[in-house]
């Protein structure tokens, strides 16, 4: 149950399978993508893959018959017409051929007829058609998945296929589960389902830890994307947003040129490894260690007079230029983080979040936020974040003044692409069908764990809120997860403790839930959670998402309040 | 990790499709197209063979690639050979009988520094016809075949480095607790080891050894050998000895340094697939930009333009005259 490495044995096959020579890889856009977050250049140069290629290039380079091509893409009706095209007239001398999902019967018939010069030795289809960011973690890069509350077809067609790419590697044949409350959860699970009893012969596996794939929408949690974060990659993600483990930089006065974009990859990175969930004090703490140990190495580097010193010079120079590039990345990252936090306030900004997260005390709430929004060191989407967040909260409470918040917003000049968004959020929400509400949910067991909180202190401020996922999985590990709210799909109830758990959710997930997965999985051995969204956001992708969802539905919420 | 494997039904689809074809095309032909057709088609196909067979030849530093290939297999074994001698000369329990093993050890180490110095040298071909390359597809196939191949010479430079330096670092320990007990024969001890040592010009174990222990041991056998013509013999020998391991050093020094060079952006994102071919895609991207600025530069050609006026107004005037003068 680790995604990466069952991509990484995906593709090893995929270079060992065509034997010695010199290779090309021949992908689309998506798996261009997947390759990448599992391996770097200089791994899979040494399986002798020494070209890359693009299949939808506009300008391809001219043939090279020497070379064997591995030729790994999506199934898609593009791709495949392409494949003909390339079969009809080879560019290099064989060709290798893995769909990174299964395959109609009339698309190879197709390939087959294209291929006259018979250059095809292989056909396979190899499940890896999901982006594997972290063990426990997988995403399918699908931005704004909804429109109007319901899926857009394309979309859902994808993510059918993601998720059971996922199923066939990790060799899972699961229960599902859905959150009934979701039209959309319903109609992800019935599809999978469709394609399970379709494809059945592939997944004829031995089934000995009951997987079960729990179905989750993001519209029953719309909080957790929009905190701020304070972890390490959930912070950089919230604030310089990671792209398939990519930080774009460029944007950061006075960086050097190889620092513009970097990579943050727990595969290829010890340090980003180790730290990636620590809180941004811990990391300031490690990035200082990191720094003196660098220093104390390169002073030794810098005298080399004597043979011995040549000599040991020559054995760590590789790990030396390693570690200062993995020192100048971090501390360059981090001087950013820290920057920023500064520069828009983002301390008492994230205090007042959590505190409307986990607390109700309305009108003091109120009076925060409202001298916050006076603060002009506020950013603008901060200052939305915190409107969105009580809107959320006190929609309900019979005095709130989310109307009068709105006119604050639009008087500190905030455009109009996020004031909207306290509305839509309402909408995308589904407040008002909401039976639990989400700030005060199981009451009794809240007031408990509150009692004792209020026992031990709030260790910090910055991280009280807990995502609702962490419940739900708990839950369920429990086997007390309701069976009215997330029912089974079909009659067949699973009896025993699960052991492995796919949770997909809706909607894109968050690196704060990823940390809480991570967290459940160290505390309870004997299960294994993977959790995957459509994407995985920050504030800004959720916006986006939001705002996409909500098209085409009728404002219910401007009319009532205004 | 299911796979699927459809070659069959592939190959089975194919070859239904080509025997299709071949009927279809029979019924299809008169006598003339099925005796003229495939003879007029013939040329065409064998000529596109040919230039087929033309661009399928790898190039020519393809045997630079394979022997270091080669090389690196060998290198791996003779390593792996290596570290098993360190760890049964180890085990066993004195140092008296060396004979055998130290001569074995002392060729391997003579045979992997060869070895790393040649499969270096191919390496330096292969990147000599990356930088002659003319055809950029090939040129970027050269660059990656040279980027694989340092890096992994580099892993098993490092690799042979550390399990030398682990059991030179183990001789040690262990000599420093023999010292303990038998602080009598220390001399003796010393004495024959240090000779065994200076017998191999294996450089990697006994340099920095070598300079600490150098002139103890000189003095020690300086104090035995009484003839000043021998000991002059003696100290231009060890001069000689000195020089070679010193030369040496900096030889394997110098490779390392510029394979390191070669392979330092690992976990940068200049090792990202997919950021390479995006910026692959960027220049070309930027060619058909300046491509572009060139025609256009090339359609607006002032001086073609001036050119074009001038000889327009001469033919007017010269009519002009023409028609006056008459």
């Amino acid at each position: 149950m680790n995604v990466v490495t069952a991509l990484k044995f995906y593709i090893t096959k995929m270079t060992e399978e065509s034997g010695p020579g010199m290779k090309v890889l021949l992908m689309d856009k998506q798996t261009t993508s997947i390759v990448s977050l599992a391996y770097s250049q200089s791994e899979i140069l040494l399986k002798e893959v020494y070209l890359f290629e693009r299949i939808d290039a506009t300008v391809r380079s001219d043939g090279l018959k020497h070379l064997k091509c591995i030729v790994f893409i999506r199934p898609t009706k593009e791709n495949v017409a392409l494949l003909c095209n390339e079969l009809r007239y080879p560019k290099y001398g064989v060709y290798y051929i893995y769909f990174s999902n299964i395959i109609a019967k009339a698309d190879i018939k197709l390939l087959a007829e294209s291929d006259e010069q018979e250059v095809v030795r292989e056909v396979h289809e190899f499940y890896a058609d999901y982006l594997a960011v972290s063990p426990h973690l997988f995403a399918l890069g699908i931005s704004a998945c909804s429109q109007g509350l319901t899926w857009n077809p394309t979309h859902l067609h994808r993510t059918v296929q993601g998720i059971t790419s996922v199923l066939l590697s990790l060799k899972k044949y699961p229960y599902i589960r859905y959150q009934h409350s979701s039209e959309m959860a319903k109609r992800l699970a019935e599809k999978i389902r469709e394609v399970l009893g379709k494809e059945s012969n592939s997944f004829n596996f031995r089934q000995e830890s009951n997987p079960i794939l729990l179905i989750l929408d993001r519209r029953d949690d719309p909080i957790t994307p929009l905190l701020n974060q304070w972890t390490y990659q959930a912070m950089v993600h919230e604030l310089l947003t990671i792209n398939n483990n990519r930080v774009d930089l460029s944007n950061v006065k006075g960086i050097s040129k190889e620092l513009k974009e970097v990579v943050l990859s727990g595969e290829h990175d010890e340090f980003y490894a180790n730290n990636l969930y620590l809180n941004f004090g811990e990391i300031g703490q490690t990035i200082k260690e990191l720094m003196e140990e660098f220093q104390r190495k390169a002073k030794k580097h810098q005298k080399v007079e004597s043979i011995a010193d040549m000599k040991n010079f020559v054995e760590t120079y590789p790990m030396f230029k390693k570690m200062s590039g993995t020192v100048s990345k971090h501390v360059t990252v981090v001087g950013e983080l820290s920057s920023l936090v500064g520069q828009y306030d983002l301390l008492k900004v994230s205090e007042l979040e959590q505190e409307l997260s986990c607390q109700s005390e309305h009108s003091a709430q109120l009076q925060k936020i409202k001298r916050l929004l006076n603060n002009p060191r506020i950013r603008d989407i901060d200052a939305t974040r915190l409107v969105m967040l009580y809107a959320l909260h006190y929609v309900k409470h019979t005095n709130n003044d989310i109307t009068g918040l709105l006119d604050m917003l639009k008087k500190r000049g905030v455009p109009e692409k996020y004031t909207k968004l306290i509305h839509n959020v309402l909408e995308y929400s589904g407040v008002h069908t909401r039976q639990s509400n989400l700030f005060d949910r199981e009451a009794v067991a809240k007031i408990t764990k509150k009692l004792f909180k209020g026992l031990s202190g709030v260790d910090n401020i910055y991280t009280q809120h807990t995502p609702l996922l962490v419940e739900t999985l708990e839950d369920l590990i429990k086997e007390k997860l309701s069976t009215q709210v997330f029912p089974y799909l079909g009659n067949m109830i699973m009896s025993r403790r699960p052991h492995d758990i796919i949770v997909f959710m809706i909607g894109g997930t968050t690196y704060e839930e990823s940390l809480a997965v991570h967290n459940l999985n160290k505390q309870n051995p004997g299960t294994k959670i993977i959790l995957g969204g459509t994407t995985i956001h920050n504030f800004e992708s959720f916006a986006e998402e939001v705002q996409h969802a909500t098209t085409g539905t009728a404002p219910r919420y401007r009319t009532r309040n205004n | 990790m299911a796979t699927r494997n459809l070659t069959e039904p592939f190959i089975l689809m194919r070859n239904n499709a080509l025997q299709s074809k071949h009927i279809y095309a029979e019924q299809n032909l008169s006598d003339r197209m099925a005796l003229v057709g495939p003879d007029s088609s013939r040329p065409d196909s064998v000529e596109l063979k040919g230039t087929n067979t033309n661009d399928g030849t790898p190039p020519a530093w393809t045997d630079a690639l394979e022997e270091t290939q080669y090389i690196l297999s060998r290198l791996r074994i003779k390593i792996d050979n290596l570290s098993e001698l360190h760890a049964k000369q180890l085990t066993r329990p004195t140092l008296d009988d060396t004979s055998q093993e130290e001569r074995q050890m002392e060729q391997l180490t003579r045979e992997i520094g060869r070895a790393f110095s040649s499969g270096y040298q191919q390496v330096q071909i292969v990147k000599a016809a990356a930088r002659h390359e003319t055809r950029p597809a090939e040129r970027q196939l050269a660059n990656s075949a040279v980027l694989a191949l340092s890096s992994a010479l580099q892993d098993l430079g490092l690799r042979y480095r550390t399990s030398q330096a682990n059991y030179l670092q183990q001789i040690n320990s262990r000599e420093e607790r023999n010292r303990q007990y038998f602080t009598e024969d220390e001399t003796l001890l010393r004495n024959v080891t240090t000779d065994s040592w200076l017998s191999e010009p294996s450089y990697e174990e006994n340099s920095s050894d070598y300079w600490q222990q150098g002139p103890r041991q000189q003095e020690s056998v300086l104090l035995q050998i009484d003839d000043p013509e021998q000991r002059m013999r003696l100290a231009e020998e060890r001069e000689k000895e000195v020089g070679h391991i010193v030369q040496s050093i900096s030889d394997l020094n110098h490779i390392f340094k510029d394979l390191a060079n070669m392979v330092q952006d690992q976990g940068t994102i200049l090792d990202r697939i997919d950021y390479n071919i995006e910026q692959t895609q960027v220049q070309v991207y930027e060619g058909y930009k300046q491509l572009k600025k060139a025609d256009s530069y090339q359609k607006a050609n002032r001086k073609l333009y001036c050119i074009m006026v001038l000889a327009a107004s001469i033919i007017l005037l010269s009519f002009l005259f023409i028609l006056f003068k008459t």
